[in-house]
């Protein structure tokens, strides 16, 4: 790998790291699993001027799995999350997709927080994080701040952290007895991103839906709520009959597809539907 | 374990230890005092005129020694060798000019137009961003049909078309042939263009000692004394003044089998900076500008009786070969002709092949090079057959084989198959399946709405490569065998392994053949320099050609030992056995020599036989007298998913004929190695290029490489007919799996989807077009 | 690659398309423009620091309108490049009008060459778009500042955020 020249810091407070990144602005880059940011820095597409490299600031790592609150560091790696034993049976959803993210390689050094403030709109996490309703906690110059993960994703590969910010843990209310969550996915055969990923929870509250969210990644320029598809449950009957008429609508709104030769807009549409059927019903038989 | 039986042994890989440990040395491991990094700049257009290039910015770049372009370049240094432009064999062959740095025009992305001297790797790649070249950009072609379109842009004006070459062969009576038919089957095949991708990408350094003249290149090569003479002419300097070694060399697939600008580049740079020169390939630079291969489209028609008989084969087809010819690209289709008979007795063939230049890398030997795409489409033709005849394909299949009797068997493309018995190998696969429980399971599962498929591909392949006769620069080989004083026993063979495990396989023989332990066999291959010339490892050739020749120089060593044994124990040649490495007595096994007590004799030069040359070492040059024709039966179950198109492949079947076996454990693994590849042409690979030149796949987050988990445990057995073209009647097996596979999955996954009417699918089998396919 | 959609701005027809053709304005509306300056007949000079996220990259080269037809219709001719690649696009440009305001067709090719076109082809179409609704967010933006007010293009945030795809609206 031969990148364009570059400064490496590896501060080890947030505080210093903060201070670093006002200091270079948009010319530094932050630096957590690499995953993302190192590839385009080997093609040239992206030469940051100075990296900042969270690796070293302790405290960022680490996941909770209350019984309220799920918390998870910025720097926890999928692996981490992955092989966490509470959160198994208190949110089965976050192991599910992290066990669909790269290999085990990549699972071993990517970072949750890595991955969603690239925002790839093919990555993992966003569908997950948009089913859980994540809150995404931001430090930066003026003190901390939360964001809805729901007004995170403001375009491609674009989010609502600032330049001088720097996201240090993702908080999840802990899903409650009656709920259930599943992934499924369809990898691109090169790169292992989502050709499309769909991500749901559902809560059940005597036979009916207490609450469904569904998060889609893979399919268009960003990652999003099909919130037609939970509209369509949302207090009513959960059944196959009204799960699949729910899953029809999972790509209603969309008017910005990815399509490559892997997929075209279309197929990914259908994708979205299928998937958010086999979601659904995965994570209602679950919630049972 | 005792060492006579060391051959068919399951011997673990010798050389995995340093690879495993990184202790292996690798081109990039070379680091020799004072080494200036080259970084090369490329074209990013397809097709386009240069109108000049100012390398001012990047020479004033610190760090950069020197920076050269084609002009410089030109009237110093010879261009690029294709050793296959034969115009009688290749009838109105068109050979470009090939040079090592783009002058006035390039004509695919990725191709050379500049390269940066520097003291390093990052200041000359900083560097080469400085050059400012001024692209004129023309239009472009990406396929055969869009260049031989009348009114396609020219690649090379001075010919007055894009027709690179044309390419012909004929057998039997092929009109006679439709004439007696009851039907005519017949289909269109892609066989799209795919990138080798060895772990290793390519690499060059390159010292001159302006003292003695003599220039030393170390390359990541398949060919190291082909490659000193190509670069001994390339660069104008004698060829005992030029040195090549391949060090460990990380996979070449066919891919390194070839002639390189970069590396007469690096060797021209060596030379006139009179300092050691480093260029290593980035994995991008290798996407563009290392050899691609297949790239085939043609219509195939079969004359055949009602009762499934196969009358002839006619082949109709274009070649889309790229920009320039590499070192075999005119000779890569040709292999296709040769076997597009199969495992099939029919006589009456015909193919006819145009080839086209495109704006794209050159196509060359990948992995089976030719035969992949002469097996692919006749192995889908007889499933075309069956499903036109609606006949089990298995049946259309033993209708036409080829009897075990009947060999050597000549073929309507006049090769003469030097062994097999295709029925066997398909009978013993067979048993590992219970085919009509599994075609009861396809039913019943089609009730349900799942789609199971079953895929036959019955191959045989041509491998070995020799004789001299056939091939475009020679098709012997040559081994030396020393044995030291103290009995430990150097080997120095012609091939030039990269992986496929010969400095295990080829110790095999030897501690069988001297009664040695296996520990004490050095295999010494790559440096041309320490091994007498030789001709490479490629087309399966290194252990059926490479082996012969260093089990030859074996024997007259052994011979020379019994001879000196029988002198130190006063006993008769005749009468002297070796038993458990002792050469002793018929009779009084007691009182044996070792070989090191022999060589020992040998090199004191004293105790020896009358008339008896000190020393112990012995060369052979062996000419095969004919190609191998290794063979098997492949199956292939998948299902695919309805819902989706995404293929599952359930199970995985090779029973291979690779004639004798020299280390299972080897086979298997060039085996396993094989059909990954072979499935991933037929599930995820393809090299795209747009229609303005640009390749759409040039990085592995698009470009799809089989993966481990894309895969069932493969049930592998192996029948075995010895080949009589060798002593040891191996065949070979590099490529074998990646021949055998590809058609495998894809007739599996077109009988999967035969409720929806579907009788042909072009690669790669992406979901998407499952999916589409199975919506009617 | 087709690039085709449309748009609506909210202001009248002439004022959008004087926005369009003035390289002042765009020079302030292009996603990234550095530099517009105008150096022969409709033919600008263009300088631009393009980016979506992490990735950056410098391009320069020329913009040349035609067939202009106020306030309806114009064609316009992008060719630029940089370390990374080059693009090079030809379109025309369509204004009619429309209750809340003009309405903006635009239909082309754009071609990409280099290292970016062979990274991320997925994301290609959708990076396209994403620069042409800042271009004509930016657009709408200046159309309806007061005159003499600066309009700071940071607004394009806030318009983005009411613009996501899939929210089921």
């Amino acid at each position: 790998m031969i990148p364009s020249p570059f400064d490496y810091h590896a501060p080890k407070t947030l505080r210093k790291a903060l201070s670093l990144l006002q200091e270079h602005g948009g010319d530094a880059k932050i630096l957590a699993g690499g995953h993302s940011l190192i590839p385009l820095m080997k093609l040239r597409f992206a030469s940051p001027a100075t990296l900042i490299d969270l690796g070293g600031i302790s405290g960022l790592r680490k996941v909770v799995a209350g019984n309220e609150t799920i918390s998870i560091g910025a720097l926890a790696t999928h692996h981490t999350v992955e092989s966490h034993r509470l959160l198994k049976s208190r949110c089965g959803l976050l192991p599910e997709t992290a066990s669909a993210i790269g290999d085990v390689q990549v699972r071993n050094r990517g970072t949750v927080g890595g991955s969603l403030v690239h925002a790839d709109p093919a990555a993992d996490w966003p569908a997950a994080m948009l089913a859980l309703n994540a809150e995404l906690d931001v430090s930066g110059p003026g003190g901390d701040r939360s964001v809805a993960i729901g007004d995170f994703f403001e375009d491609l590969l674009t989010t609502a952290i600032g330049d001088d910010e720097i996201l240090t843990r993702i908080r999840i209310a802990t899903p409650p007895a009656g709920s259930g969550g599943a992934y499924v996915k369809m990898h691109q055969s090169a790169s292992g991103f989502a050709i499309c990923g769909v991500a749901a929870q559902v809560t059940r509250s005597n036979g009916a839906c207490a609450s469904v969210a569904i998060g889609v990644t893979g399919v268009s320029a960003v990652a999003y709520r099909a919130s037609a598809a939970e509209a369509a449950l949302q207090g009513g009957p959960l059944n196959a009959e009204t799960i699949a008429a729910a899953a029809e609508k999972a790509a209603d709104g969309v008017d910005d597809y990815q399509e490559d030769h892997h997929a075209s807009g279309d197929y990914r549409a259908h994708l979205a539907r299928v998937f958010t059927r086999q979601a659904l019903t995965r994570a209602a038989e679950r919630a049972a | 374990m005792p060492v006579s039986k060391s051959v068919g042994a399951r011997i673990k890989r010798r050389e995995d230890p340093r690879l495993i440990q990184g202790l292996a040395q690798y081109v990039d491991d070379i680091q020799l005092p004072g080494t200036l990094h080259v970084a090369v700049l490329r074209s990013p257009y397809g097709h386009a005129h240069v109108r000049g290039i100012d390398t001012s910015a990047a020479s004033e770049h610190p760090g950069v020694v020197a920076v050269v372009t084609g002009d410089d370049l030109k009237d110093n240094i010879g261009a690029i060798p294709c050793a296959t432009t034969d115009p009688e064999g290749f009838p109105g062959i068109q050979v470009p000019d090939h040079p090592v740095l783009a002058h006035g025009k390039v004509r695919f992305v990725g191709e050379p137009v500049a390269a940066v001297v520097a003291d390093s790797s990052y200041a000359a790649r900083d560097a080469a961003e400085l050059i400012e070249v001024d692209y004129d950009p023309l239009d472009a072609v990406n396929s055969s049909e869009a260049a031989l379109a009348d009114g396609a842009p020219l690649l090379h004006e001075q010919f007055g078309s894009n027709q690179a070459f044309t390419w012909a062969i004929a057998g039997g009576d092929i009109d006679d042939a439709f004439a007696q038919a009851d039907r005519v089957v017949k289909q269109r095949f892609n066989h799209q263009r795919l990138v080798p991708n060895p772990l290793e990408t390519r690499g060059v350094v390159a010292q001159f000692q302006p003292g003695d003249g003599k220039l030393t290149v170390w390359s990541s090569t398949q060919i190291p004394h082909l490659l000193r003479t190509q670069l001994s002419v390339i660069l104008n300097r004698p060829e005992q003044l030029v040195q090549v070694i391949a060090p460990e060399v990380g996979g070449g697939f066919g891919c390194k089998l070839n002639v390189y600008a970069e590396e007469a580049l690096v060797g021209y740079l060596a030379i006139q900076l009179k300092r050691p020169v480093k260029w290593i390939e980035s994995r991008r630079e290798n996407f563009l500008h290392t050899i691609h291969g297949r790239d085939q489209v043609g219509d195939v028609e079969i004359p055949v009786k009602n009762d499934g008989t196969i009358l002839g084969l006619k082949y109709t087809v274009e070649a889309d070969v790229g920009a320039y010819y590499q070192l075999l690209t005119p000779a890569i289709p040709t292999l296709t002709g040769l076997m597009l008979c199969g495992c099939y007795r029919f006589q009456n063939v015909s193919m006819e092949l145009t080839a086209a230049f495109t704006n794209k890398m050159a196509t060359d030997a990948y992995r089976g090079a030719g035969r992949p795409e002469a097996t692919y489409l006749i192995e889908r033709m007889l499933d075309c057959v069956a499903h036109d005849l609606d006949m089990d394909p298995l049946e259309v299949r033993r209708r036409n084989f080829i009897g075990k009797d009947e060999f050597p068997f000549e073929t309507g493309t006049a090769v003469a198959y030097d062994s097999g018995d295709y029925e066997i190998a398909l009978n013993k696969a067979l048993r590992k399946i219970d085919y009509e429980g599994f075609r009861k399971e396809q039913a019943d599962a089609r009730e349900q709405g799942r789609y199971l498929g079953i895929g036959f591909s019955t191959y045989v392949e041509i491998c070995g490569m020799g004789p001299s006769a056939a091939m475009p620069a020679g098709g012997w080989e040559s081994g030396t065998v020393r044995v030291d004083p103290t009995g430990k026993v150097t080997v120095l063979t012609g091939v030039s392994p990269h992986g496929q495990g010969q400095e295990t396989t080829f110790a095999q023989l030897i501690a069988d053949g001297l009664g040695v332990d296996i520990d004490d066999v050095r295999i010494i291959h790559g440096d041309t320099e320490a091994v007498q010339y030789g001709i490479g490892t490629f087309g399966s050739r290194a252990t059926a050609v490479g082996g012969t020749a260093m089990v030859m120089a074996m024997e007259k060593i052994k011979e020379k030992a019994v001879n000196i044994a029988a002198h130190l124990l006063e006993s008769n040649p005749q009468d002297i056995v070796v038993d458990d490495g002792k050469y002793g007595v018929k009779g009084s096994p007691d009182q044996g020599v070792t070989l090191a007590e022999i060589s020992m004799a040998a090199h004191g030069g004293v105790n020896l036989p009358p008339d008896t040359e000190p020393g112990m070492a012995a060369t052979h040059f062996f000419e095969p007298s004919n190609f191998t024709y290794p063979f098997g039966t492949h199956i292939a179950i998948v299902e695919v998913d309805a819902d989706t198109g995404e293929v599952d492949v359930l199970r995985y079947i090779a029973v291979d004929d690779c004639g004798q076996i020299i280390n299972p454990l080897i086979v298997e693994g060039q085996i396993h190695g094989g059909i990954a590849q072979g499935l991933g042409q037929a599930l995820y690979e393809e090299a795209i290029y747009d229609e303005s030149g640009q390749m759409l796949t040039g990085t592995f987050m698009d470009y799809a490489l089989p993966k481990a988990h894309n895969f069932p445990r493969f049930e592998l057995d192996n029948t075995v007919t010895p080949s009589p073209v060798n002593p040891m009647g191996v065949k070979g097996v590099g490529e074998a799996g990646t021949i055998g596979s590809t058609p495998s999955i894809v007739n599996a996954v077109v009988d999967a989807l035969k409720p929806f009417g579907v009788r042909h699918i072009d690669m790669p089998l992406r979901p998407e077009k499952l999916w589409k396919l199975m919506q009617g | 690659m087709k690039l085709q959609g449309t748009h609506t701005i909210n202001a009248p027809r002439q004022r959008v398309f004087d926005l369009l053709t003035d390289p002042e304005a765009l020079a302030r509306c292009i996603p990234g423009a550095r530099k517009l300056e105008l150096v022969g007949e409709n033919t600008y000079e263009l300088e631009i620091n393009a980016g979506v996220g992490p990735i950056r990259g410098s391009y320069s080269g020329t913009i040349r309108l035609g067939d202009l037809d106020p306030p309806r219709h114009y064609r316009m001719v992008v060719d630029a490049k940089g370390k990374t690649g080059f693009v090079k696009g030809e379109g025309s440009i369509d204004l009619a009008d429309e209750d809340d305001g003009t309405q903006v067709s635009y239909s082309g090719n754009v071609q990409l060459g280099g290292p970016v076109a062979a990274v991320g082809q997925r994301l290609h179409l959708s990076v396209s778009k994403m620069m042409t609704r800042q271009l004509f967010g930016a657009i709408e933006a200046e159309a309806n500042a007061a005159p003499g007010e600066s309009v700071k293009h940071g607004i394009l945030r806030d318009y983005l955020r009411g613009k996501k795809p899939g929210a089921g609206q």
